[in-house]
C-alpha cells in the first residue's frame, strides 16, 4: 500500500529526515516512535505532500506520489489527522463531520451521511450529546474525537495519525485505540505516530523508531516490545 | 567554548557597527557627490525613515497597523510652522512643541485604538487621519486653509542657516538615531513584551505583561517621531498644505514598513528607498497611487515578510550553522535557589483555598460548587474525563475567566482574580494546554519575556540602552540560560520558537512560567506529547521545584506519572469534585475507575 524509500527532507540547514524507509500493507498499522524533534511529524507531512522531499520515493499502491501536493494525495485517499486538534471552531460538530465527506468525489446523499453520523455517534456518544455545539466549545478530548471521526468519514485508504492520544483521559485513549484497530480491520492502512509507545505497539504490526532523522530501530511489534533499548528509551518503567 | 562564542558574537557586533558607520559616512558625503534633484530625494527618504521607524515599532513590534500617521506628521508640521511664522520662535523650540503636541494627540487616539483591537483599530486610525486633513482644510486661522502655510523659516544655529545640504545631514543624523533606538528597543524587555503581546495576548498577560502599557509605549514613540519628521519637513520645504498629509501619505507610510519588512530594524530604509526612487525611475508621477497599489499587492502575495524579512529568513539558518551553540554554565545550588524569589513556605499549610466556585458558560454549568485546598510545597493533581472542567478551573484560578460565585484565599489573604496579569503578579504562573509560545521570538527570548516584570526597566533606558540596562539584560540572559538548564532543554536556544517540536515547546513554556518567580505553578497537561524519557525528566523537575518551595497544580492524563508524582489527587467529573485524597486512594476508587480510567487500565496497572 505505502512504500517509502530513502526519504530525505531538509529545512534550510536542518536535515530533518536522512534516508527513511517504511513499508505498510493494506489493513496494517505501523507505529512510528521517537523523541521530540526526531522527524516523525515531518515524515507524515512528506507523505501527505505538505513538505517536499529532497530525495527518495514515496509510492501509494504502486504509484509514485513523491512530490504530489496535499490536495492531490488526499484525492487519492490519504488523510492526515494532525497533532493539536484542528477543528473548524465556528462550525457545529455535525458540520465539522460533514466536512469530512466534502472531499469525496461525487455527491453524497443525506441518508448516507446520516448513516455515517450514526456510526460515529455510536462510537463516541459524547459527540452525539454535543452535535449542535460549536466545535471550539468542546473540551480538548472531545475535539480529538471529532478530528478522528472526521478523518474516518472520509474513508481514507491511508490514514496518517499524529499523536491521537494527546491530552486524552485513559478511558478515551482506550476507545481511540480500539477505533484505530477497527479501522485497520476494515482495510485502512495506518501510519501511527505516538508517544504512548506501549499502547501503539500493542495494536501495530510493525514499529519504526526514528532518531535524529533516521530509522534507528525497526521490527515486529512483539520484538520491539521486548527490546532492551526500546524499554530503556521509550517504553519506560511500563 | 563560551569565550569563543562570545568573542565571535563580539566580532559580529563590531562588524555591524563598522558597516553601519561606514554607510552613514558614505551617505554624509552625498551632498558633495550628487546634484540637488537627487539630494532632495535622499532628504525625502530620510524623512520617511524617521516616521516609518516609529511606525515599524507600532506595526512590526506591536502589531497595530495605523493608517492615519500622516495626521500625526501634520500635527508636528503645522504646530511648528504656525508658531514659527506667527511668533517668530526658533525651529528648535517649535519642533519640540510639535513633538509634544503630536505625542498628546497620539495618546488621545491610542486609547480607543488599543481598546478596540482587531479590524476596528485600523478603522479608528483612518478616521483620525481623515479628520485631521479636513480640519486643516477648514481651520483657516491656524492652517491657512487649502493654501497652507508658506515662507516657513529655515532652522538656524547662530549665523548659519540650514540649506538643503545642512538639512540633509541633520535628517541623516536623526534617522540613524531613530534606527538605533528601534534596534535597542527590540533588544530590551519592552521590545520583547511588545512582540509577545502581539503574538499571544493571553500568554503575555499570564506573565504579568500589561497589554495597554506596552502598546501605548509603541504608539507614543511613533507619535513623537511622526511629529518630529513633520516639523523637519515643513521647515526644510518652507511650504506645507493639507494635501501633503492626506490619506495617500498614510498609506504610503504603511507600505514602506510592510515592503521593507515589518519588525525588521532596517526595513523602513529599504522600503523608503524603493518607494521614493521607483516612481522617479519609472517616470510614473501620475500613476503613483496605482504603482503603490501594485507594489502592496505584490509584496503581500510574494514577500509577506517584506524584503529584509525574506532575506533574513533565507540567510539566518545558513549563518547559524557556524555560530550556534549554547553557552552553558552549571548553576551552584545557591544560584539555583536565587532563581526563585519566592520565600520557601512551610509545607503543610494551605497556599490556595477555593470555596464554592461556580462557573456557567451560557447554559453549560462548567463548575459546580468547587471547593479545594492546596497545601504549600506539594504537587496537587487534577484528573478527570475530558470536558470535566479541569482546564476551566485552572482558567478561573489564573484569572483568565472570572467565576460567577465563590471565594478564594491565597496565602491566607482573600484574592480576587481580576485579570491574568494581576494574578501573575501575585506569584501564580501557568502553562497552557496548547502551547502558547511567542513564535517570532527565540527560545531564549521567550524565557526572557517571563523576566520582564522582574526587570522593571524604564522605556527611556531601554531605548538608549544605558549601561545599567546592559547589565540587567545580561543578567536576564544568564538567568534564562540557567532556567533552560534547570528544565533540561538541550536544543538550540537561538532558534525561533516556531521551529520547536511539540514536546520541547511545552518544556520551554515551563521555563518561561518559572521565570516569573512564582510560588504557585499551574501546569495544564505538561506531559502530553512527551516521550517516556522526557516524562521522567519532567518528574525530576517537578520534584526539584517542590524542593525549592514551589507548589504545583497539575492537570495530567498519564496516570502512572500522576501516581508517582502527586501528593494529593482531586478527581473532577461533570464540573463537580467527586473526591480528593492520596493517589492510591483516588485511583482505586470505583467511581473514578468507571468514569475515567476504564477497567482495562486498572487491569494493566495491577500488573506492576
Amino acid at each position: 500500500m505505502l512504500s517509502i524509500k530513502g526519504l530525505e527532507v531538509r529545512y534550510g540547514a536542518i536535515h530533518a529526515l536522512k534516508g527513511v524507509d517504511v513499508e505498510l500493507k493494506e489493513g496494517e498499522i505501523a507505529a512510528v516512535i521517537g523523541s521530540n524533534g526526531a522527524g516523525k511529524t515531518t515524515l507524515l507531512q512528506a507523505v501527505l505532500g505538505l513538505v517536499r522531499p529532497n530525495a527518495g520515493v514515496i509510492e501509494l499502491g504502486g504509484k509514485p506520489i513523491t512530490r504530489m501536493s496535499a490536495n492531490k494525495t488526499s484525492n487519492l485517499g490519504v488523510s492526515l489527522v494532525p497533532e493539536g486538534r484542528e477543528v473548524f471552531g465556528t462550525l457545529t460538530v455535525t458540520e465539522n463531520l460533514r466536512m469530512g465527506l466534502k472531499k469525496k468525489i461525487g455527491s453524497v446523499t443525506k441518508r448516507q451521511f446520516e448513516k455515517e453520523l450514526e456510526l460515529v455517534f455510536e462510537r463516541f456518544p459524547r459527540l452525539h450529546e454535543r452535535r449542535n455545539q460549536l466545535a471550539f466549545t468542546l473540551s480538548g478530548g472531545e475535539q480529538q474525537m471529532l478530528v478522528l471521526s472526521r478523518a474516518m468519514i472520509s474513508k481514507p485508504r491511508l490514514l496518517l495519525l499524529d499523536e491521537p492520544s494527546l491530552g486524552l483521559a485513559p478511558i478515551i485513549v482506550n476507545e481511540i485505540f480500539a477505533t484505530i484497530n477497527e479501522l485497520a480491520y476494515e482495510g485502512t492502512a495506518i501510519l501511527l505516530v505516538e508517544q504512548m509507545a506501549h499502547k501503539a505497539l500493542s495494536i501495530a504490526k510493525r514499529g519504526y523508531v526514528v532518531d535524529n532523522g533516521s530509522i534507528a530501530l525497526q521490527g515486529s511489534s512483539t520484538a520491539l516490545l521486548n527490546d532492551d533499548r526500546m524499554i530503556k528509551a521509550y517504553l519506560g518503567a511500563h | 567554548m563560551i569565550q569563543l562564542i562570545e568573542r565571535s558574537a563580539g566580532y559580529r557586533a563590531a562588524a555591524g557597527w563598522i558597516v553601519g558607520l561606514a554607510a552613514i559616512g558614505m551617505l554624509a558625503a552625498g551632498p558633495w557627490m550628487v546634484d540637488t534633484y537627487y539630494l532632495n530625494l535622499l532628504f525625502m527618504i530620510g524623512i520617511f525613515v524617521i516616521t516609518c521607524t516609529g511606525m515599524n515599532i507600532l506595526i512590526g513590534y506591536c502589531g497595530i497597523v495605523s493608517i492615519g500617521h500622516a495626521g500625526l506628521m501634520a500635527i508636528g508640521a503645522y504646530m511648528s510652522s504656525f508658531l514659527s511664522t506667527k511668533y517668530g520662535l526658533s525651529f528648535w523650540s517649535v519642533a519640540l512643541i510639535g513633538m509634544v503636541v503630536s505625542l498628546l494627540i497620539g495618546s488621545l487616539i491610542a486609547i480607543p485604538t488599543i481598546r478596540a483591537g482587531g479590524v476596528y483599530l485600523s478603522m479608528i486610525t483612518i478616521a483620525f487621519g481623515v479628520v485631521i486633513h479636513e480640519v486643516l482644510i477648514r481651520w483657516d486661522a491656524f492652517s491657512g486653509g487649502p493654501l497652507g502655510i508658506s515662507g516657513i523659516a529655515k532652522p538656524q544655529i547662530g549665523s548659519y542657516t540650514f540649506d538643503l545640504k545642512g538639512m540633509y545631514i541633520f535628517v541623516l543624523v536623526i534617522s540613524a538615531t531613530a534606527l538605533l533606538l528601534a534596534r535597542n528597543l527590540r533588544r530590551s524587555s519592552w521590545g520583547r513584551s511588545m512582540i509577545a503581546t502581539k503574538e499571544n495576548e493571553i500568554a503575555a498577560a499570564s506573565l504579568g505583561i500589561r497589554k495597554f502599557a506596552v502598546q501605548y509605549a509603541g504608539f507614543a514613540i511613533s507619535s513623537v517621531l511622526a511629529g518630529l519628521s513633520g516639523a523637519i519637513y515643513a521647515h526644510a520645504n518652507s511650504f506645507i498644505s493639507p494635501d501633503t498629509y492626506n490619506f495617500q501619505t498614510s498609506v504610503q507610510l504603511v507600505l514602506i514598513v510592510i515592503l521593507g519588512g515589518a519588525g525588521r530594524v532596517l526595513g523602513p530604509v529599504i522600503g523608503a528607498v524603493i518607494i521614493v526612487f521607483l516612481p522617479e525611475l519609472l517616470d510614473m508621477e501620475k500613476l503613483r497611487m496605482a504603482l503603490y497599489g501594485g507594489i502592496m499587492f505584490a509584496v503581500l502575495f510574494f514577500l509577506p515578510k517584506g524584503i529584509v524579512g525574506t532575506l533574513d529568513g533565507w540567510l539566518s539558518p545558513r549563518l547559524r550553522r557556524y555560530a550556534s551553540a549554547n553557552p552553558r554554565q552549571v548553576l551552584s545550588p545557591e544560584e539555583a535557589k536565587a532563581l526563585f524569589a519566592s520565600p520557601v513556605r512551610a509545607s503543610g499549610q494551605p497556599i490556595l483555598m477555593l470555596e464554592g466556585i461556580q462557573k456557567h458558560f451560557g447554559g453549560l454549568h462548567a463548575l459546580k460548587d468547587v471547593s479545594l485546598t492546596v497545601e504549600a510545597g506539594t504537587i496537587h493533581s487534577l484528573v478527570g474525563p475530558n470536558g470535566a472542567g479541569k482546564t476551566t478551573l485552572l482558567n478561573v484560578i489564573s484569572g483568565l475567566y472570572s467565576s460567577d460565585q465563590g471565594h478564594y484565599t491565597l496565602r491566607g489573604q482573600p484574592l480576587i482574580p481580576r485579570s491574568l496579569s494581576a494574578v501573575a503578579e501575585l506569584g501564580i504562573a501557568r502553562t497552557f494546554q496548547h502551547s502558547r509560545l511567542f513564535k517570532e521570538l527565540t527560545v531564549l527570548e521567550n524565557v526572557m519575556t517571563g523576566l520582564a516584570k522582574r526587570a522593571q526597566s524604564g522605556l527611556g533606558a531601554s531605548l538608549l540602552r544605558l549601561p545599567g540596562q546592559h547589565r540587567s539584560e545580561r543578567l536576564m540572559v544568564e538567568t534564562s540560560h540557567a532556567l533552560l538548564d534547570l528544565i533540561g532543554y538541550e536544543g538550540d536556544r537561538h532558534m525561533p520558537a516556531s521551529q520547536l517540536p511539540y514536546g520541547h515547546q511545552r518544556m520551554v513554556e515551563i521555563a518561561r512560567a518559572l521565570a516569573t518567580a512564582p510560588s504557585l505553578l499551574l501546569l495544564d497537561e505538561p506531559a502530553a506529547g512527551m516521550t517516556a524519557l522526557e516524562i521522567e525528566q519532567l518528574e525530576q523537575l517537578l520534584r526539584k521545584l517542590v524542593g525549592h518551595g514551589l507548589t504545583v497544580i497539575l492537570i495530567e492524563h498519564h496516570m502512572d506519572f500522576v501516581q508517582r508524582v502527586s501528593d494529593t489527587v482531586t478527581v473532577l467529573d461533570f464540573g463537580k469534585i467527586i473526591g480528593t485524597g492520596s493517589p492510591e486512594q483516588m485511583l482505586s476508587d470505583p467511581r473514578v475507575i468507571q468514569a475515567y480510567l476504564g477497567s482495562e487500565e486498572v487491569a494493566a496497572s495491577a500488573e506492576h
